[in-house]
């Protein structure tokens, strides 16, 4: 992640230098930065909250201030760790003086991000450099506008209360969830998401999971009729609604026709998507008794299939159409 | 992928709902927004509030002249409302754009505009449609103007403490037209751009036209430039070629490892053209 | 000879599927059973300072914790390679170690570190959390041409410039370099053959299982060959008595050679296992599986192609960077040298062909064999080039192709034709595919219609004519080349008393039918109903031996393995028969399940004669009872399936999104058991091929992080991404094997790429844009750019 920007202060490079130096200032404008302490010279010891959209997690870890040239030029080392990923940057911050009154910051760096942050979070990282670099200037400047520049230095927590996340109380649930029109009375976890309740604790395990984003739609089940992925509901969610999972197409030893449509066609190879591409054909099929063949491709655009090239499932859904 | 634990509550109102928030909670609707990042442990909230069931917040109601979506109303029972199709029609076929059916199934308008994804279809639609979003909190409902709700990256004008309760979305007269066309990444199917625009018949041939962008920016904005470029002209190839030009006006774009800032600013031209050519 | 050889039977497999019967690995629970979760290294390159697992330990419900440190005196090195290739000085290959688990230093995003052992996967995966490593990160190299330089930083520290081995192939080079200097007209590319994660929709999981009682050993793993791994286990990671181990890989959720591999985890679990006396299971999720799959492809390539004046090919030179990644996986060494080079001729008569290939160490996941393994890399060059040279040439590129195919040849009246690079083709003829694909394409209309466009957007149609070599492999040849296994099939056909069949066969279906097309062949063969055979593959405790599927090489040789048995039956069976006929076998016929003495209606049923093998109180002296044979059958040769595959694509100016509008493809893969399910086959291998040129690829970034390691990603083609396919086919039987058939399961995934790339490039060269070449993944901003970069 490049870390990049320049903007124009109303201050002179040696009160900009000070507030940047001063470990107050600096945990104020920092975005996220909960906790600084120097440790030794030019060495904090930082934790930091980041919570950007879908992404949260606390950051701990050392900053450190290297190469400085007052009031001109610093380095700053930045080797924050935390449960979600990584983060290693090095940034070189410049000040040049712009006219009597104002002055140029500019900075320079990269970002690295290792774990999950890096694999998972590329869509949303991508635009938090900006908008960290907006905050902490936005933040700097306010501090320029409210200081009266003189020299101070301390160390402070601006936040004692930071949160132990260990010790979280489980949380269970008795529900009865309602499975091929079976009811079934189960205790469950709050963070039990239904399909893994569907295959671990009911042992149905013709619903499969094939991902971890809520992308491949293997776990795909009709809930009141309508598909859903079961990998992203939670299984309390689920209470009382009327599941239908692949082991309840067939009725009576007989085979749904979409079922029929799969074995006639040959819209299945390894059979690891098919429930799951059964589970939505039937969704679109009692909205659109008669798809045309775009309209099935793009109703099945939720679930992957990695070996027919999806050719046949076409086919299948059509023969399952005719026949319904 | 197991999410860490939390505790489960379920609202049975939004009052009820409204009372179980505190500094760790995190709303759970739909959970397309959520639940996700949960799983990877990306987000490890300590109590999600279930507000999916409470009635109240899934009707879709004629309110003269606007229509009210419910915040917990799916994109599915949006895209598929005649209501709404007659009220504004991209909004129903915007809705019917994201994601895929499971998605659709389940995602809801309110979680999705509080989640502010910037490259959401929703922020788009409802900041074109000029909508007001009301939402509630301990010291009652406000309504909020789309145009001013999204603040930034994956942030809000939405407090801490509050709930989207309803989107109130305007009718626009017969003869109006409005249209949501999106350029999606292939692999999650978001927007690299998405661009809606509304003309209102009632303002006549050379009226205010509104458009929205999402995908392009951190955050879904109204590009002023190109309705400023449109203003009081005749929709036609040479007014659209002078507006389409300044679709980035005023914004910072962003790039990734799909599409370049570069990219994404000429797909933004593109897709703001190929809008406004509905309009014709 | 029966009924069922060339019909379209449905599959019988289906209906566990269609259920929600099937039984894949992580489906099945075992008694006592704990989880396991690794906890993995989060950097590409990094000594591990410290590793605390005493929060982990201390966790309600954790069974064990094990790091690297628990191996240490142990003798258990790491997973072995199997193929070995030497250094053009004669010097064997480097070979580093790949741990089980690693104490030292992690040398690839996902690298393990630690196993975490616990009562419920939810508690295993919040304490792998638990467990605390420190890291000294390190610099890291993805770009395995960067890593061949000298100062690049090391993966595996005694190897020199992370070069694994040097490899060349084929005429000498100083006789290329003179023809290609000689050349009319040469055509230079170099490309990059990118980097594509197979992503089988099943995620794979092992579970093992140690019974101390009887010291027995079984591990659940969702392999393509269970017997391979149960070799390796036994005789080179645990040291295990193999008559003590079980391997079982049941229902298999696709593998596309993913799942060919031995795996850490299929030792971790067994080794732990042990430890702990209780079965432990792993289950990889998606995000594991990102980066832990072998990954397919990764080469960095320059060519050069030589041409005279009428087009015929004079000479071509191949330099080639392979990215192996961090450690040698199984068969790794073996995909860009003897899956890639040997396969260089093609279908061209080029007379002088040298490859020079390097392989190098990255910071990344291992790559090995992904559908196709080295043949889907030489073709793409070998298409990309020819297409290429009749744009630069402005010859017509089916013109172009005709003038240099091999001329036909059988391998029965003809001799097979002798490669430069090493191989002779079974048989051959090439012209036919090519016209077929041509008629069905309509090519003159086409472009007739490409001239005249004016609507906002380019089309273009792009052609691959490939071979493959497949049907792996002969064993003394492929033991030659370096493999450390024998690629023979074993069967065993046993009769049962009623004349029901039950055949064992060492290849593995994970999707491919088998359960019908070999149930077709023993079915016709024996003149038996279909629903009397049952396949079982497997479990190697009740399937002798096997050697698995990849390389389409199951119906080549482990069907031909149960031919071999079926004629032992039939030949026995005859035996009894003439006892019971009371003639001479040599007089008896065999057709619709019964023997007939020729020229009478005197007959036996199979079944009678089954009954009396095992009911033998009238019976041919001196034989002995019962009905149940096996065979091993080692192929003569390869087999070479080929084709044509036309690409029809059409861009958006205005975006530079392609649309893959029409995909005709013309296989010949020998004689089809099963027509419908080789459509299918070629179907999903049109659907990876197309998925590489137009959406997929790994992105690693100078760090070594896979920053596209999700679904939300990745792109993997949908069902909306795709047209339907056009395919026929042309039978060209394989001359060495008994059902003449030459494989079927990579042809689409070979033959595919080129032919969308070079349709893309068509298109943008009709609009004049010249550009040689746009990397794959050709998304919407890479054409975009080629057409802004080159305004003609």
């Amino acid at each position: 992640m490049e870390l990049k920007g320049k903007e124009v202060l109303q201050a002179t490079k040696e009160q900009i230098w000070s507030l940047l130096m001063d470990p107050v200032t600096l945990a104020k404008i920092t975005p996220g930065i909960s906790r600084l302490e120097l440790v030794e010279e030019d060495v904090y010891d930082a934790i930091a909250e980041i919570k950007i959209g879908p992404v949260k997690g606390t950051f701990g870890g050392k900053l450190r201030l290297k190469d400085k040239d007052q009031p001109n030029s610093f380095s700053l080392i930045v080797d924050q760790k935390s449960k979600i990923g990584n983060v290693n940057a090095k940034v070189d911050i410049a000040l040049d003086t712009a006219s009597a009154y104002e002055s140029t910051i500019s900075f320079d760096g990269k970002a690295n991000m290792s774990g999950v942050l890096a694999s998972k979070g590329a869509r949303v990282m991508s635009g938090v450099a900006s908008s960290l670099t907006k905050q902490f200037f936005a933040a700097l400047r306010n501090e320029i506008a409210s200081t009266e520049f003189e020299d101070k230095r301390s160390n402070i927590e601006t936040d004692p209360n930071i949160k132990e996340s260990s010790n979280k109380s489980t949380m269970t649930h008795d529900i009865e969830l309602i499975i091929n029109g079976e009811t079934h009375s189960i205790t469950v976890e709050s963070r039990s998401v239904l399909a893994n309740v569907i295959r671990e604790q009911l042992r149905l395990t013709g619903t499969h999971i094939g991902c971890d984003t809520s992308s491949c739609g293997a776990c795909t089940v009709l809930i009141d009729g309508k598909a859903i992925k079961s990998c992203t509901m939670l299984a309390v969610q689920a209470e009382g609604l009327a599941i239908t999972t692949v082991e309840g197409l067939s009725e009576n030893g007989m085979m749904h026709p979409i079922q029929e449509g799969f074995k006639e066609e040959h819209g299945l190879q390894c059979g690891f998507c098919t429930p799951g591409m059964m589970m939505t054909s039937i969704d679109l099929l009692h909205r659109n008794s008669n798809p045309n063949e775009s309209e099935i491709r793009e109703a099945l655009e939720g679930n992957f299939c990695r070996c027919t090239g999806y050719h046949n499932i076409v086919r299948a859904v059509q023969y399952a159409a005719e026949k319904m | 992928m197991i999410p860490s634990k939390f505790q489960y509550k379920r609202a049975e109102s939004v009052s009820d709902a409204l009372s179980m928030m505190s500094d760790d909670a995190k709303l759970l609707a739909g959970g397309h927004s959520l639940l996700p990042a949960m799983k990877l442990r990306l987000n490890q909230p300590d109590t999600l509030i279930d507000i999916s069931r409470i009635e109240e917040l899934k009707s879709i109601k004629d309110e003269g002249d606007h229509i009210v979506i419910g915040a917990a109303a799916t994109h599915h029972d949006i895209a598929h409302s005649n209501l709404v199709k007659g009220a504004c029609s991209m909004i129903a076929s915007g809705a019917g754009q994201i994601g895929d059916i499971q998605v659709r199934n389940a995602g809801t308008i309110g979680g999705s505009l509080a989640h502010a994804d910037p490259a959401a279809d929703w922020p788009a639609l409802v900041i074109a449609a000029e909508a007001t979003i009301r939402v509630q909190g301990q010291g009652g409902p406000r309504d909020i103007p789309a145009a001013s709700f999204f603040t930034g990256f994956y942030e809000t004008a939405l407090a801490d403490d509050e709930i989207i309760t309803e989107i109130h979305i305007p009718k626009l007269p017969a003869g109006s037209s409005s249209t949501y066309v999106k350029f999606v990444q292939p692999a999650s199917r978001f927007a690299i751009v998405g661009c809606a625009v509304v003309k209102n018949a009632a303002e006549g041939e050379v009226g205010n036209i509104k458009v929205a962008v999402t995908g392009v920016s951190e955050m879904a904005y109204r590009a002023h430039g190109v309705e400023d470029e449109l203003m009081g002209q005749v929709v036609s190839d040479e007014s659209i070629d002078r507006a389409a030009a300044r679709a980035t006006d005023h914004v910072d774009v962003l790039s990734d490892h799909y599409a370049s800032e570069k990219y994404r600013k000429h797909i933004a031209q593109v897709y703001v053209r190929k809008a406004l050519e509905t309009l014709k | 000879m029966g009924n069922y050889i060339g019909k379209s039977v449905k599959r019988v497999e289906d209906k566990r599927f269609l259920t929600g019967k099937g039984q894949y690995t992580d489906d099945i629970v075992l008694h006592q059973q704990t989880y396991a979760s690794i906890v993995r290294s989060p950097y590409a390159h990094a000594n591990i300072e410290s590793i605390d697992t005493s929060a982990a330990e201390k966790a309600v419900g954790v069974v064990a914790v094990f790091t690297g440190k628990d191996f240490a005196d142990s003798g258990i090195a790491g997973v072995p390679c199997g193929w070995q290739v030497n250094f053009k000085n004669g010097d064997i290959m480097k070979e580093p170690p790949h741990p089980l688990l690693v104490a030292d230093k992690v040398k690839h995003l996902g690298d393990a570190v630690a196993i975490v052992i616990a009562e419920s996967k939810e508690i295993a995966r919040d304490a792998a959390e638990l467990v605390d490593v420190s890291y000294d990160v390190l610099d890291s190299v993805v770009d395995p041409k960067k890593a061949a330089q000298p100062g690049a930083p090391l993966v595996h520290e005694d190897c020199p410039n992370n070069i694994c081995f040097d490899w060349e192939l084929g005429n000498p080079k100083s006789d290329v370099n003179a023809a290609i200097e000689a050349s009319h007209h040469v055509t230079t590319l170099e490309f990059v053959n990118q980097r594509v994660i197979p992503n089988a929709m099943e995620p794979r999981a092992a579970i093992g299982d140690y019974q101390a009682a009887g010291d027995k050993y079984t591990l659940y793993t969702s392999s393509q060959n269970p017997h391979l791994i149960r070799l390796l286990l036994c005789a080179f990671v645990l040291n295990l008595p193999e008559h003590k181990v079980r391997v079982v890989s049941p229902d298999v959720g696709g593998g596309f050679g993913s799942k060919i591999f031995h795996y850490t985890e299929e030792a971790l679990v067994i080794w732990c296992s042990k430890q702990i006396g209780r079965p432990v299971k792993w289950t990889s999720d998606r995000s594991e599986a990102f980066i832990t799959d072998a990954h397919g492809r990764d080469h960095v390539t320059k060519a050069d192609m030589g041409f005279d004046a009428d087009g015929k090919i004079t000479a071509l030179r191949v330099e080639t960077y392979a990215n192996l990644g961090a450690y040698l996986s199984t068969f790794a060494p073996a995909v860009p040298t003897y899956l890639h080079g040997t396969l260089l001729q093609g279908l061209y008569t080029t007379p002088v062909i040298n490859v020079d290939v390097t392989a190098v160490f990255t910071h990344t996941t291992a790559v090995d064999a992904y559908r196709g393994a080295g043949r889907p890399e030489a073709t793409y060059l070998l298409e990309r080039m020819i297409d290429l040279a009749a744009l630069e040439m402005e010859m017509d590129p089916a013109e172009l192709r005709f003038k240099n195919f091999i001329p036909a040849f059988d391998g029965v009246e003809q001799e097979g034709y002798m490669t430069q690079v090493a191989l002779q083709y079974d048989s051959g003829d090439y012209d036919p595919v090519l016209k077929k694909a041509l008629d069905m394409v309509g090519y003159d209309d086409f472009r007739a219609k490409q001239s005249a466009l004016d609507n906002g957007k380019l089309i273009g149609i792009g052609f691959s004519t490939y071979i493959e070599a497949c049907g792996i492999a002969p064993s003394a040849v492929v033991g030659a080349l370096g493999a450390r296994a024998g690629l023979f099939e074993s069967a065993q056909v046993r009769v049962q008393p009623t004349g029901k069949v039950s055949v064992y066969t060492g290849s593995h279906s994970h999707g491919q039918g088998h359960e019908t097309t070999f149930a077709q062949v023993v079915a016709d063969r024996m003149g038996i109903p279909l629903d009397d055979v049952e396949i079982v593959h497997g479990d190697s405790e009740s399937v002798a031996f096997g050697m698995g599927t990849y390389g389409s090489r199951s119906l080549a040789v482990g069907g031909s393995a149960i031919v071999k048995s079926i004629d032992k039956v039939l030949e026995k069976g005859a035996k009894i028969a003439a006892h019971l006929l009371e003639a001479n076998a040599d007089d008896l016929d065999y057709a619709g399940g019964k023997w007939t003495v020729k020229g009478t209606d005197k007959s036996i049923a199979f079944g009678d004669v089954s009954l009396t093998a095992y009911v033998p109180h009238n019976y041919p002296e001196g034989l002995e009872p019962g009905l149940d044979f096996s065979s091993f059958y080692d192929p003569a040769n390869f087999t070479y399936p080929f084709g044509a595959h036309i690409a029809i694509v059409e861009i958006d100016k205005s975006t530079g999104k392609v649309e893959l509008q029409r995909f005709i493809a013309v296989d010949d893969v020998g004689n089809v058991i099963n027509p419908m399910i080789v459509d299918g086959q070629i179907h999903g291998g049109l659907a990876q091929g197309i998925g590489q040129a137009l959406f997929e690829g790994a992105i690693y970034d100078d760090n070594g992080q896979l920053i596209n390691g999700s679904y939300m990603d990745y792109c993997m083609p949908r069902a909306d991404d795709l047209p339907s396919f056009e395919i026929d086919r042309t039978v060209t039987p394989c001359p060495h094997n008994p059902l003449g058939v030459k494989g079927a399961g990579e042809a689409g995934t070979i033959g595919s790429t080129p032919a969308v790339v070079n349709a893309v490039i068509d298109a943008l060269w009709s609009g004049g844009h010249k550009v040689k070449d746009v990397k794959m993944p050709m998304t919407p901003e890479r054409v975009w750019s080629a057409m802004q970069s080159d305004q003609a």
